[in-house]
C-alpha cells in the first residue's frame, strides 16, 4: 500500500526505527523513494545510535540502484551502513588480497549473481534442456559457485549472503510446468536445497538467501521491473528492491544488534479475544471461528519462535487462576504452562514484572520485546524501561498473527540443541531453586545444596562440532563475560585451527537435566610458556554452582600439562559485566599496576578436582 | 502546492540535496547528484509520486526541470 501524505506525517510522530519498521509491516505500506529518503534523515535524528557495518555488493547485474532501499532498510534496522560495490562482474579479482572489495572489510558481503551468468546453459530456456544433461550442467553450476564462494570466504571474514536472482518469466511450459517431468520449478528448487547444504556444510558464515521466498511474498509482478531490466539491468521495482534490502539488513542486524531472547506476552486481546475476567472460559474469542481462529494462528506462530530459541513468559494483568483456566482448560489454547519460561499473572505494574521477570531468568531488558494491545501499558513500557522492545498487538484480529514478522532481531542465522531446549532448562532451574529452598527450610547449607544435586562437568577441547553454539555464547553473554569480545563461527574455526590457541568449553549435568554447553575460554599462546586468557564466559543459567571455578581450574591444569607457565589475563568493564569484577583477583590473579592480571603456573595446582561440588571430566579434544 | 513546488520537494527528498537546489530551469548536467542513477531514481519517484506508468524511452528526454514539467502537464497531473 501506498503512503498517504497524512499517514506519512503519522509516521514521522512515531520515534523509533524498530518502531517505524513494525508500523510499516503491520500496514503493509511500501513507501515512495523520496518518502524512504526522508523517513531515513527522520531516523538518523531520532538516533544517533545506528550500528556502523560494511557491507560489500558483488554484483552481475546493476546494485547501485539499491543502495537508496539498503540504506532506508539498515535504518529500519537500527543499522549505518556503508555500501561497497564490487565492480561489475563475478570475476575472482574481487577476491583478490588487495581489491577493494578486501580493503573495505565488509561486515556483510551480498551476492547478487543470475543463473545466466553462472552457467551458459541457463542462457538458452531450461525446458529445452535434456534431463539426461542436467545432472553434469548442475555439477558445474555448483563447481562454479561454490568456487567463487571459497575464494571469497578465503579473504572475507564477514557474514556472505548468496542470492540467486529468479527467472523474471513464468515457467517454460506455463501451468503445466508443475505436471512435467522436466519441470523447471522442481529443478530449480533441488539446485537450491543442494547449494544450501554445501553452504552449510563447507563453509562458515555462508548463507543462501531465497529470492524466491520474497518473490513469493509480494509477487513476481510486484517484484521485477522489465523497463528498468532491459534499459538499466536493475531487475527491481521499488517494492521488489525493498524486499531485497529488508531480508539483507535483517541478516545483518540479526548478526549485530543485541540478541532478543525472551517475547513477553500479555494475554487479554492478545492470546485470545477479549478479557478472561469478565467473559469467562466460553466467552473469550479462540477457536474455530472469526476472530477466534486469528488467536490460534498468533498463539502457533510464538511457540514457532519459542521453538527458534525464544523464552516466552507471560506478563499480564488477570487473576491468576483465571489466566491458569485457559491454559489447562481451553481446548483450542495452543500455549500451556510448559511453553512459558516464567510467569507474571498479577495486578502490578507492566514495567515492574518485567524487570522481576528479567532477574528471575538472569538475563539483561534489552533482550525482551513486549507485546501488548493496550495503549497504556505499551507507552507505560516504552516510558520508563527504554531498552525493550514494544511491539503493540494491532487491534484488527486479522493482522495480529504477523505482527511480530518484521522484528529482525527474531531472526536466527543458526539453530543449536540449546536454542530447542531452553524453556525445558528454564523449568528445571525452577526445580533447583525449590530443592534449595526446601534444603535450606530444612537448615541445610548452600554446600549440601549443591552436593545434593549431583554435577558432571565435562569440558571439551577445540571442538568444530559445536562452533554455532561456541560463537553464540560470545555474542549473547553479557553478564558473566570478562572480555565481552563477539566472535563469528568463522573467527573461532580460525582459532580452533590455530595450533597456539587453545579453545576449552564445558557443559554441566545434574540431577534435573542437562545444561548443554555454557561455558567458554579462549586462550592465545605464543608456542612459549606464557599464554593469554583472551576469552572467558559463562552462561548465567548455571551461575551459583561454582563451575566457573572447577571449569578455570581445569583449564590451568591442563595449561601446566601443556608446559605453560604463566597466564595473564585482562577484565573489560561494560556497562554489564560487573559481576565478573573481582573474578580474576578472587581467582589468584596478581593485578598489575595496568590492571590486567597475572597468574604463575609454575607451582603446584591451587586446587584439587576435590574441592568442587562437581565431578569433572576432560578436557576431551577432538 | 504547484506542480513545481511538489517535483521540487520529490526531486530534493530523491537526489537529498536542499529544496533550493532545485530551480525551474535546473538540468541534469548542473546538479552533481542528477547523475545517472539519479535519473533512474527520480525517475521511479517521478511514478510514485504522481502515479504514472512512465515508457522507458522518455527517461532519457526527461533531463530537465523544463522537460519533466512539460511531461507531466501533458500527462494531465495538476
Amino acid at each position: 500500500m501506498k503512503i498517504s501524505d497524512a499517514q506519512f506525517d503519522k509516521l514521522l510522530d512515531v520515534q523509533s526505527a524498530q518502531e517505524i519498521k513494525i508500523f510499516l509491516a503491520q500496514r503493509k505500506m511500501v513507501p515512495s523513494l523520496p518518502q524512504a529518503n526522508t523517513l531515513r534523515q527522520h531516523i538518523g535524528d531520532l538516533q544517533n545510535n545506528l550500528k556502523k557495518i560494511r557491507l560489500g555488493v558483488v554484483h552481475t547485474y546493476t546494485s547501485e540502484l539499491l543502495d537508496p532501499w539498503l540504506l532506508f532498510s539498515a535504518a529500519l534496522n537500527e543499522l549505518d551502513l556503508d555500501i561497497y560495490h564490487a565492480p561489475y562482474g563475478v570475476t575472482l579479482q574481487a577476491a583478490e588480497a588487495n581489491s577493494g572489495l578486501v580493503n573495505h572489510s565488509p561486515d556483510v558481503t551480498l551476492l547478487l549473481l543470475t543463473k545466466e551468468d553462472l552457467h551458459p546453459a541457463f542462457q538458452r530456456p531450461p525446458a529445452g534442456i535434456k534431463l539426461a544433461d542436467r545432472q553434469e550442467i548442475d555439477n558445474q553450476f555448483q563447481h562454479t559457485v561454490h568456487g567463487l564462494v571459497a575464494a571469497l570466504r578465503d579473504k572475507l571474514t564477514g557474514q556472505l549472503i548468496v542470492t540467486i536472482l529468479p527467472s523474471p518469466a513464468s515457467p517454460g511450459l506455463g501451468m503445466y510446468d508443475d505436471m512435467a517431468e522436466s519441470s523447471e520449478t522442481l529443478w530449480w528448487s533441488q539446485t537450491k536445497a543442494c547449494l544450501a547444504k554445501r553452504f552449510r556444510t563447507d563453509f562458515r558464515g555462508v548463507g543462501l538467501l531465497d529470492f524466491d521466498q520474497l518473490v513469493m511474498q509480494i509477487g513476481r509482478d510486484s517484484f521485477f521491473d522489465s523497463r528498468l531490466w532491459y534499459s538499466s539491468t536493475f531487475p527491481f521495482t521499488s517494492e521488489g528492491a525493498l524486499a531485497v534490502s529488508n531480508a539483507v539488513t535483517s541478516t545483518a542486524a540479526s548478526l549485530h544488534l543485541t540478541k532478543a531472547k525472551v517475547i513477553a506476552l500479555d494475554a487479554d486481546n492478545t492470546l485470545w479475544g477479549g478479557v478472561i475476567g469478565e467473559d469467562g472460559i466460553n466467552g473469550i474469542a479462540l477457536g474455530k471461528e472469526y476472530p477466534g481462529r486469528a488467536f490460534v494462528d498468533f498463539q502457533k506462530r510464538l511457540l514457532s519462535l519459542q521453538q527458534r530459541g525464544f523464552l516466552l513468559v507471560l506478563c499480564s494483568k488477570n487473576n491468576p487462576d483465571d489466566l491458569n483456566e485457559v491454559l489447562v482448560d481451553h481446548p483450542h489454547q495452543v500455549l500451556k504452562n510448559e511453553h512459558f519460561a516464567a510467569q507474571r499473572v498479577n495486578w502490578l505494574p507492566k514495567p515492574d514484572n518485567l524487570i522481576s521477570l528479567a532477574e528471575e531468568l538472569n538475563l539483561g531488558l534489552d533482550s525482551f520485546i513486549f507485546v501488548d494491545d493496550s495503549d497504556h501499558e505499551c507507552s507505560a513500557v516504552r516510558h520508563s524501561l527504554k531498552e525493550v522492545l514494544v511491539v503493540q498487538v494491532p487491534s484488527r484480529p486479522a493482522e495480529i498473527p504477523g505482527c511480530l514478522d518484521a522484528v529482525a532481531r527474531l531472526e536466527i542465522t543458526a539453530l543449536t540443541t540449546e536454542d530447542l531446549e531452553k524453556t525445558a532448562m528454564y523449568s528445571q532451574e525452577r526445580q533447583r531453586k525449590s530443592q534449595l529452598e526446601a534444603l535450606t527450610e530444612a537448615g541445610s547449607s548452600i554446600d549440601d545444596y549443591l552436593l545434593s544435586l549431583n554435577m558432571k562437568m565435562t569440558v571439551g577441547l577445540n571442538d568444530l562440532s559445536h562452533l554455532s553454539r561456541l560463537s553464540q555464547l560470545t555474542q549473547k553473554t553479557n553478564q558473566f563475560n570478562l572480555t565481552t569480545r563477539r566472535y563469528s563461527e568463522q573467527d573461532l574455526a580460525e582459532k580452533i585451527g590455530d595450533e597456539n590457541t587453545f579453545v576449552y568449553h564445558f557443559s554441566l549435568e545434574d540431577n534435573f537435566g542437562d545444561s548443554g554447553i555454557v561455558g567458554l575460554a579462549i586462550i592465545e599462546g605464543d608456542s612459549g610458556k606464557r599464554a593469554q586468557l583472551d576469552t572467558f564466559l559463562m552462561s548465567c543459567r548455571v551461575i551459583g554452582r561454582q563451575a566457573e571455578q572447577a571449569f578455570l581450574h581445569t583449564i590451568l591444569k591442563d595449561l601446566q600439562e601443556k608446559g605453560v607457565e604463566a597466564l595473564s589475563a585482562e577484565y573489560i568493564p561494560t556497562r554489564k559485566n560487573v559481576l565478573v569484577q573481582s573474578f580474576l583477583p578472587d581467582n589468584g590473579f596478581n593485578i598489575t599496576v595496568d590492571g590486567s592480571g597475572d597468574l604463575s603456573l609454575a607451582g603446584s595446582p591451587i586446587h584439587t578436582d576435590n574441592d568442587f561440588p562437581i565431578t569433572i571430566e576432560g578436557p576431551l579434544s577432538q | 502546492m504547484s506542480v513545481f513546488e511538489k517535483l521540487q520537494s520529490i526531486m530534493a527528498a530523491t537526489l537529498e540535496v536542499p529544496a533550493n537546489a532545485i530551480s525551474e530551469s535546473s538540468a541534469m548536467d548542473a546538479i552533481e547528484e542528477w547523475d545517472s542513477l539519479g535519473h533512474v531514481h527520480i525517475m521511479v519517484a517521478l511514478e510514485q509520486a504522481f502515479d504514472l506508468y512512465m515508457d522507458v524511452d522518455d527517461f532519457a528526454k526527461l533531463d530537465s526541470v523544463p522537460a519533466i514539467l512539460q511531461y507531466l502537464e501533458s500527462e494531465s497531473v495538476s
